[in-house]
């Protein structure tokens, strides 16, 4: 090809998007998000190898023990009240905090994704019903409905009777206490994800791309999945790690409040909130969850922050 | 035998607005054309003038309102989901644009590939070796397959879209305004490979165009659109050579002359804008800007009629050439 | 659309977001299994007292006739009487609880725009600076730790070691209990604006008409503070209707954390007491302050913004 023909039309613009070699590349040069993801990875394996390399469990009560400062005698973070050993309740912790965010994940993906896609790919009423409840669900004090919620399914499984709440107590086995979470997550968690990917795929359904695959004769499927879905890769990714430290959010509040997990389990939430209890003796015993879950969150955030710049064309390399 | 292509009195109707407001646009109000195997029709228009619309019809991308399509005498219209991807083999579309065309997530492999995955046409690895085939057959590098197609050129995605088009052999590919977003050096390239491959596989092109030049170089015949409407026809050399109808004359006398080619014009200059297809003129469309309208153009609609053999003009006062503007 | 047609599209749908909640509300209430007086009851309640009750109650009505007659109720201020507190007024219990709440949350409010705005702006004007970047982290921060962190880390800091604050309780809006809580919550107000003030102000300066103004020879601070920052702020209104849903869950939590006795606080121990009016009644109240927060933004926004108004 002519030198004048690539110096042409290829020269004054930006391509819409990038390939996933180049994001791949543009990801590992920013550097606070590359070692945010490893840390993230290294305290995950941590938390649920804990088993293996911790002596006590997080619910090991010894009243010869209690309130012992970190780094001292008894273990690494010290004991709380009941003289439980706080490095594994700790782990234990941030095995739920990551409970809830792949199950948010998961509502995200299964739920949110193939809604948007389907509402952006039909249109009409299916798309206006979709879209309407989303907009009901921003409207709404989300946090005080999920704790009605988590009310609510608490007592199913303590004392409801009938189809609904068996099948609920039979969850909250497997869950191990976090049902009230899931549920609320479930209720929620699919609605920003929706709105996200049925606006992307309006924006893609409409380029001449799609209109060229359907003159091939491709069919619904293909088209969606194949052009549709490949081009809201960027945005989905984006969406997930941002709403991530939302779920470990909920979890915790939910917890705290007391219709999350049930003691003597350690939620990062209820660690930190009875740790609140003896601010003025122990502080370490709330600061030591505060700033793991403020550490985790904010290492989450990195990693969005780095995958959006790696994601969107329109930056230049970052740090 | 049958044409390549044979649309019969097409209209195209788009409702916009909404309540009251609510009216009904008429982009093509019935065309007619026929594209021969092995020709090349230019359809040429200002934009607006519901070319790519007749376009897009002709290979139903979109449902026209009424009228007839036939591809291969078969007729298009009215064809189930399953007929139409089989007719999918016989009939492709070039876009305008070459960036927004290719999806930027595939690898241009997966791009040429897509029609032989879809039409399930010969195994993997001989959908492969046709890519590299086809990526050849449009002057591409073999090694472009595994890259993506922002690393490519405005022309050379063109080509790689040719080359997807070209992936079924298809006997009929609908052009629209192929090379008008490149830079004028890359044009003529992508026409010399157009015309080489309509020459070596018997092509028939339905060829959108606004740019005359182009035009002159590829069509054999022309059909000039004016607000919906076909309001000339004929062979290309007689259509540039002697343009009959008004909005023609001045069209050609716009587009620069082909040095060596016909004689000194005087310059025709259309002023204004074309008028909205929302609310068009009466009687002949072109009356607002055409410089011989009398009253009959004003309420009467001239019918297209074949003045010579083979050229149909849809004038009251076709232009004569040896006594007018010669 | 009309102006006025939009803002009236919008009060519609501002009362069908109260239905909705009502709805969600009222299930989540009444499909709850146990009974509400059995839990508080000093002896076992024997069936009739049960009966007596329920009936006192209307508890014992089927639930669509229940549904209609909470709904006009408390369309009428009638929102019953607490279980918890002993026979009160479910009105009297919320309104006695209403005023640290809604304080707390709207000085947050106040300081995230007072803070906020300006170092969006600053940000803005030096571009890519190291002050901007440091902005950019600093932001992170805020949007990401949870209020229930934050809360304890600075009464750790600023109570525990360095005697300076309460660490804990109320004593009215003016007063040095008030401080942590706000701060607390104005942090992710302040981040969230700044960003978005930030962002809409660089656009407001790349565009077009920021230029000409530039090149008409008026003083950059002039284009600055007369025409961009008008400009750049009209879509700032829209961050902070949202603002407020937020605040209002994150308000239940810090008032549980600081021990301030508002309807956040209350609302929490009504769930762990399973106080259903008083649960009902404000999860509506804190309902119809997000929805009509949204609507009074609507409503600036299409009279700030000349393209929504003349259209
Ligand atoms: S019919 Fe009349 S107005 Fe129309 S092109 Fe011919 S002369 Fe012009």
């Amino acid at each position: 090809m002519s030198s004048i023909e690539s110096a042409g039309l290829s020269a004054g613009r930006v391509p819409a998007t990038l390939a996933p070699i180049e994001i791949a590349r543009r990801f590992s040069h920013r550097r606070i998000a590359l070692v945010s993801a490893a840390l993230l990875v290294l305290i995950v394996v941590l938390a649920f190898s804990s088993d293996l390399w911790l002596t006590r469990d997080y619910a090991d009560q010894d009243p010869l023990v209690r309130n012992q400062p970190p780094l001292g005698d008894a273990g690494l973070l010290g004991t709380d009240q009941l003289g439980r050993d706080l490095l594994a309740r700790l782990m234990f912790g941030i095995r739920l905090s990551v409970a809830a965010a792949a199950f948010g994940v998961l509502v995200q993906l299964a739920v949110g994704v193939p809604l948007g896609l389907l509402a952006g790919y039909r249109g009409g009423w299916i798309d206006s019903v979709a879209m309407r409840s989303v907009d009901v669900m921003l409207a709404v004090p989300g946090l005080l409905i999920a704790l009605l919620i988590g009310m609510n399914i608490k007592e199913q499984v303590a004392s409801g009777s009938g189809a609904v709440a068996d099948v609920l107590r039979s969850i909250d086995r497997l869950t191990a206490g976090l049902t009230p979470v899931f549920v609320v997550l479930v209720v929620f968690f699919w609605v920003s994800m929706a709105r996200i990917v049925r606006g992307e795929t309006r924006v893609v359904m409409a380029r001449d791309f799609v209109r060229a695959a359907r003159g091939l004769g491709a069919g619904p499927f293909r088209i969606v999945v194949h052009h549709v879905l490949r081009n809201c890769i960027a945005p989905i990714t984006v969406s997930v790690a941002l709403l991530i430290p939302v779920t470990m959010l909920t979890e915790a509040a939910m917890s705290l409040v007391g219709v999350g997990v049930d003691p003597p389990r350690p939620s990062l939430g209820v660690m930190i909130y009875e740790g609140a209890q003896q601010i003025n003796s122990f502080p370490y015993q709330t600061l030591v969850p505060s700033i793991t879950f403020a550490a985790v969150v904010l290492l989450v955030g990195f990693v969005g922050d780095g995958l959006r710049a790696a994601l969107d064309p329109t930056t230049e390399q970052g740090r | 035998m049958d044409d390549a292509l044979r649309i019969d009195d097409l209209v195209k109707e788009y409702p916009i607005g909404s309540g009251r407001r609510r009216s009904i646009v008429r982009a093509v109000d019935g065309v007619s054309l026929r594209v021969r195997r092995g020709e090349t029709l230019a359809l040429v228009g200002e934009s607006g003038s519901g070319k790519t619309t007749t376009a897009l019809c002709a290979l139903a991308l979109e449902r026209p309102t009424s009228g007839e399509v036939w591809i291969d005498g078969r007729e298009v219209t009215g064809m189930s989901p399953k007929e139409l991807r089989s007719l999918r083999r016989q009939a492709q579309y070039i876009f305008q644009d070459p960036f927004a065309s290719l999806n930027p997530r595939m690898s241009v492999r997966e791009i040429v590939r897509e029609p032989l995955d879809i039409h399930r046409v010969g195994d993997s690895a001989g959908r492969d070796a046709r890519v590299a085939e086809l990526l050849g057959l449009v002057g591409l590098a073999g090694d472009a397959a595994a890259r993506s197609p922002h690393q490519f050129s405005g022309g050379q995605r063109q080509r790689i879209g040719i080359a997807r088009a070209l992936a079924l052999s298809p006997g009929l590919l609908v052009c629209d305004e192929p090379v008008s977003a490149l830079d004028v050096s890359v044009q003529a390239q992508v026409i010399n490979l157009l015309m080489d491959l309509q020459d070596e596989h018997d092509l028939a092109y339905l060829f959108i165009a606004h740019d005359l030049a182009v035009v002159r170089q590829i069509a054999h015949r022309v059909a000039v659109m004016y607000l919906g409407r076909i309001v000339e026809e004929g062979a290309a050399d007689e259509i540039c050579a002697k343009p009959r109808h008004p909005y023609t004359v001045a069209l050609m006398s716009a587009a620069p002359a082909r040095p060596g080619r016909g004689v000194h014009r005087e310059r025709i200059v259309l002023t204004g804008d074309p008028p909205s297809p929302i609310d068009p003129p009466s009687g002949c469309a072109f009356h607002t800007r055409c410089w011989k309208a009398a009253d009959t153009c004003r309420t009467v609609r001239p019918p297209l009629i074949e003045l010579d053999p083979g050229h149909a003009v849809a004038c009251h006062f076709p232009v004569r050439r040896d006594t007018e503007l010669g | 659309m009309s102006a006025n047609g939009t803002i009236a599209r919008r009060v519609g749908r501002t009362g069908v977001v109260l239905l909705v909640v009502y709805a969600i509300t009222f299930v989540c209430v009444r499909l709850t299994p146990g009974n509400p007086f059995a839990a508080r009851a000093p002896r076992a309640l024997s069936p009739d007292q049960q009966a007596r009750l329920e009936r006192q109650f209307g508890l014992d009505d089927p639930w669509p006739v229940q549904f209609v007659r909470y709904l006009f109720r408390a369309l009428s201020g009638d929102f019953g009487v607490s279980y918890a507190h002993q026979g009160e007024d479910v009105v009297d219990v919320i309104v006695a609880r209403a005023w640290p709440t809604m304080s707390l949350v709207g000085a947050a409010l106040l300081v995230g725009l007072v803070v906020g705005v300006p170092l969006g702006v600053a940000a803005a004007l030096r571009n890519d600076s190291w002050f901007d970047h440091l902005l950019s982290g600093v932001s992170t921060l805020g949007v990401a730790i949870p209020v229930f962190v934050a809360t304890p880390v600075l009464v750790i800091v600023l109570s525990v070691y360095a005697g300076w604050l309460p660490a804990q309780g109320w004593d009215g809006l003016i007063s040095t209990t008030a401080i942590i809580p706000i701060v607390v919550l104005a942090l992710e107000p302040i981040a969230v604006t700044a960003r978005f003030t930030r962002a809409s102000m660089i656009e407001v300066l790349r565009s077009d008409h920021h230029r000409t103004a530039r090149a008409r020879g008026l003083a950059r601070r002039t284009v600055v503070f007369r025409f961009a920052l008008r400009n750049g702020l009209v879509p700032v209104t829209t961050i902070t209707g949202l603002q407020v849903a937020g605040l209002l869950g994150s308000v239940v939590l810090v008032e549980s954390a600081y021990n301030v006795p508002g309807l956040g606080k209350e609302f929490l121990a009504a769930i762990t007491a399973r106080d259903y009016p008083v649960v009902m009644a404000a999860t509506l109240i804190f309902a119809a302050v997000i929805v009509v927060a949204n609507l009074l933004v609507d409503v600036a926004y299409a009279r700030l913004d000349p393209r929504i108004r003349s259209a």
